[in-house]
């Protein structure tokens, strides 16, 4: 995988609609992403986490400001960033078989038959999935986390060094979601890329995080920018028991519970 | 296990025989009791005892024929025309948003009202029978492609924005199978109305077909022949629904399950 | 609250129609063609039809006929279907029937029927409720099937009575795919209707159109034709209209930062199920 470039957002605003209508979602937004890094973006929801992503990935322009990939603005998609999102039932083509999905961005870039269903295939077995038993399936056909496997699998497919993921692990089942994080995490460890997770879930983004970038206000700004200092080997078990996650985490849900009223936060009714 | 299946599937068999069996005890029983007269509805064994005797008859399949012939003929330019003309429009919104007023006019208006228009501008002719037809079925053929193309979820749109697919590939790969299964409904939906367009105008002009020859027979008195006919037509369009679904099932072959019984 | 958005809707969507009709007048303007009279000529065929000519007679006539047809078909259809729908036995043993029944083009009834009852308003009707029941019936019992299980069992939990589920859960539950084949009834009884006032009837809109064509009087027989197809269109604006009436919580509400109105328009058949 070649070595990417850093992301870097300056100041960058988006609200929709105009006039009176206008609805600020960020604003005065700025963050950077160096090659290799792990970064999780937490917030509430509605928050703007998904509209940054946006951002990031050259889907949505920004209203004012500036996003940067290296040198070079971010105003389209990219050929180094590629993208996985929440809703993987609804990316993924019913039409087109698993390895058929996996291969389609290849498929875009003009790569020939037998080389394209060889790469998917070493993109499922990366991903933990026997090509031989799900390649010639149809997606509807795989349970839940194994369709967000196969999409995880379609963005190394794209070999872009950037991986960008909208709340990968939303709709899994928590066993799952376990089992998705550790991949993500030997994914990047084994090919070098730089990932950026946006999550609503603060154990999941302190546990795979480099650093945690926490949104809130609305409209949303970067309200905290904490590194994690938990080491290089993280495991369910040993990093979720140590008591320096229980701080980090804690620190994160104070701030984000700060930006909720008093009254919006519920109380335990014994 | 598969005789269980196999016993279910047997019951219900048995069931919808019965209940056929049940609606031609009724209809001889409407008949015998003289509530209706017998040219109005004749009864279920003199209907059948005329299918032999046309089955042998050069006429009877000359009607077919011509019923069918006016059918498929404008079945097939309205979908030559109407598929590419609905993508198209389909997945350019603004076309989409301008032409919508105008197809929803179009498409609620009687085609068979243009018929004394169209006979005193094209007289009483096959081809005139095959347009009357064509414009009938175009209209659910271009809507269905239209709701097709623009069916492409949001996110599948995105996805393959995200990959940079470029356009032609995008519209191949995920426009064209995408807007298939509206693309089939539309054609089953217009296949069922060319044929019943079809009989319309041969029951209302002279031309030849199976809505000529009821009309024929009824003037003549022979209802038993006339309602042959019209079973003939029934037969015909329960056919064509049955073909369609097959092939609907075979070429959407990747659809989830939906629900099921 | 006529904002900016609601404007430049309005807009994109008359603007085609508005040059169509524009150019039609144009183009016609000077015609001398027999069977292309200028759009304006048909126009006032029309308006002269309507404010004193036997038109408004030959529409009311064809206007009861479809109405009586389809209110009768959606009665039936509605009721038997619910009963059919809900009893699964009942709706496997009658499902090749009704599908023949459905298949089954109406029109070839029409010389049957007119002939044999005569060319007054009843055989009309008769033929209407003919053809339309059928898609309102299948479409009822798709949608009774179509219910969600767990609706049922929760009904069923709380032992509600027949009576109210029936028309509490059952018919609510149905309705937007009823209303989909009352959509497509619409259609059919719009077509029985003119092919039987043509084929034989003292008056009507379908008669008119005859009688205009048979006399060639042109201008005449286009605005008739214009006058069936502007009967259809409101007929079908009118089954909207009750349709977002009674179905209000089954579509989805345009969200905030879309607040442009959208004006009545009519959604594709895509809910019609040709057989359960």
């Amino acid at each position: 995988m070649k070595r990417g470039s850093s992301l870097i957002v300056e100041d960058v605003r988006k609200s929709f609609g105009e006039g009176p209508d206008e609805h600020r979602v960020i604003d005065g937004l700025s963050l950077r992403v160096d090659p290799g890094e792990f970064v999780c973006v937490v917030g509430p929801s509605g928050a703007g986490k998904t509209t940054l992503l946006r951002c990031l990935s050259g889907l949505t322009r920004p209203t004012s400001g500036t996003v940067r990939y290296g040198d070079s603005p971010v105003t389209k998609p990219v050929a180094d960033i590629a993208v996985v999102f929440q809703d993987y039932r609804g990316s993924l083509m019913p039409w087109l078989k698993v390895w058929d999905n996996v291969a389609f961005p290849l498929e875009g870039m003009g790569v020939k038959r037998t080389v394209r269903k060889r790469r998917a295939e070493e993109c499922l077995a990366a991903v933990g999935l026997s090509p031989a038993e799900v390649g010639d399936k149809h997606p509807w056909q795989l349970s839940g986390g194994m369709q967000q496997r196969v999409a995880i699998a379609r963005g190394l497919a794209y070999e872009a060094p950037v991986l960008l993921m909208d709340e990968p692990f939303g709709s899994v089942d928590a066993q799952s979601r376990f089992d998705l994080e550790d991949l993500t995490l030997s994914l990047r460890r084994q090919l070098g890329i730089t990932v950026i997770v946006v999550t609503h879930d603060i154990d999941e983004a302190v546990y795979l995080g480099d650093r945690v970038i926490v949104l809130g206000g609305r409209p949303a700004t970067v309200i905290d920018n904490l590194t994690i200092d938990l080491g290089t080997g993280r495991d369910q078990i040993g990093t979720r028991a140590d008591p320096r996650f229980a701080e980090l985490r804690t620190r994160v849900l104070t701030q984000i519970r700060g930006e909720k009223a008093p009254e919006q936060v519920p109380k335990a009714v014994i | 296990m598969s005789t269980v299946h196999g016993r279910i599937r047997g019951r219900i068999l048995l069931l919808q025989v019965s209940a056929v069996l049940a609606v031609l005890a009724l209809w001889a029983l409407i008949g015998a009791a003289g509530l209706v007269s017998a040219t109005a509805l004749p009864g279920p064994a003199a209907v059948a005892a005329r299918f032999p005797e046309l089955a042998g008859s050069g006429e009877y399949w000359q009607a077919v024929s011509d019923t069918l012939r006016g059918a498929v003929t404008g079945f097939g330019a309205a979908v030559v025309i109407g598929v590419p003309l609905g993508l198209v429009t389909g997945t350019y919104a603004a076309a989409e948003q301008s032409s919508r007023l105008l197809v929803d006019i179009l498409r609620s208006f009687p085609v068979i009202a243009l018929l004394p228009v169209f006979l005193l501008v094209l007289g009483s002719t096959p081809s005139m029978k095959a347009t009357v037809v064509f414009i009938a079925c175009v209209f659910p053929v271009f809507l269905q492609a239209q709701y097709g193309a623009r069916g492409v979820t949001p996110t599948i749109r995105e996805t393959a924005v995200s990959y940079r697919i470029p356009r032609l590939l995008r519209f191949r790969r995920v426009v064209l199978p995408s807007a298939t299964p509206s693309i089939m409904t539309g054609l089953r939906l217009a296949a069922t109305t060319s044929v019943l367009v079809a009989i319309g105008v041969e029951v209302l002009t002279t031309l030849p077909g199976i809505g000529h020859m009821v009309v024929q027979d009824q003037q003549g008195g022979a209802s038993a022949e006339a309602y042959a006919y019209i079973l003939t037509a029934g037969a015909i369009g329960y056919s064509i629904n049955l073909l369609s679904q097959l092939a609907e099932s075979r070429l959407l072959r990747w659809r989830p399950p939906a629900h099921t019984e | 609250m006529f904002t900016g958005t609601l404007w430049k809707s309005l807009l994109k969507q008359l603007w085609l129609p508005v040059l169509v009709f524009a150019v039609l007048l144009v183009a016609t303007a000077g015609s001398t063609s027999f069977y292309f009279p200028p759009l304006t000529r048909v126009l006032a065929a029309l308006w002269t039809g309507l404010t004193g000519g036997g038109l408004v007679g030959d529409l009311l006539f064809s206007l009861r006929n479809i109405a009586f047809g389809l209110t009768l078909a959606t009665v039936a259809g509605v009721g038997a279907g619910l009963v059919i729908g809900e009893v699964r036995l009942l709706r496997q043993a009658t499902a090749p029937l009704l599908d023949f029944a459905r298949a089954t083009p109406t029109v070839a009834f029409v010389p049957v029927i007119i002939l044999t009852l005569g060319i007054g308003s009843g055989p009309k009707v008769f033929l209407i409720f003919l053809g339309s029941v059928w898609p309102i019936l299948l479409n009822t019992v798709s949608g009774v099937h179509g219910i969600n299980p767990a609706v049922h069992e929760t009904a069923h939990s709380y032992r509600i009575p027949w009576r109210l589920r029936l028309l509490k859960v059952v018919l609510p539950g149905a309705l937007p795919q009823i209303f989909a084949g009352i959509r497509v009834a619409l259609s059919v009884a719009v077509v029985l209707m003119v092919v039987s006032e043509i084929y034989g009837s003292p008056v009507g809109l379908g008669n008119f159109i005859l009688q205009s064509g048979s006399s060639f009087k042109v201008a005449d027989t286009w605005a008739g034709t214009i006058l069936i197809g502007i009967l259809g269109y409101a007929l079908s604006v009118l089954l909207l209209a009750a349709e977002h009436l009674l179905l209000g919580w089954y579509h989805q509400r345009p969200t905030r930062a879309r607040r442009a109105l959208r004006p009545l328009r009519m959604r594709e058949n895509r809910n019609e199920v040709l057989s359960p």
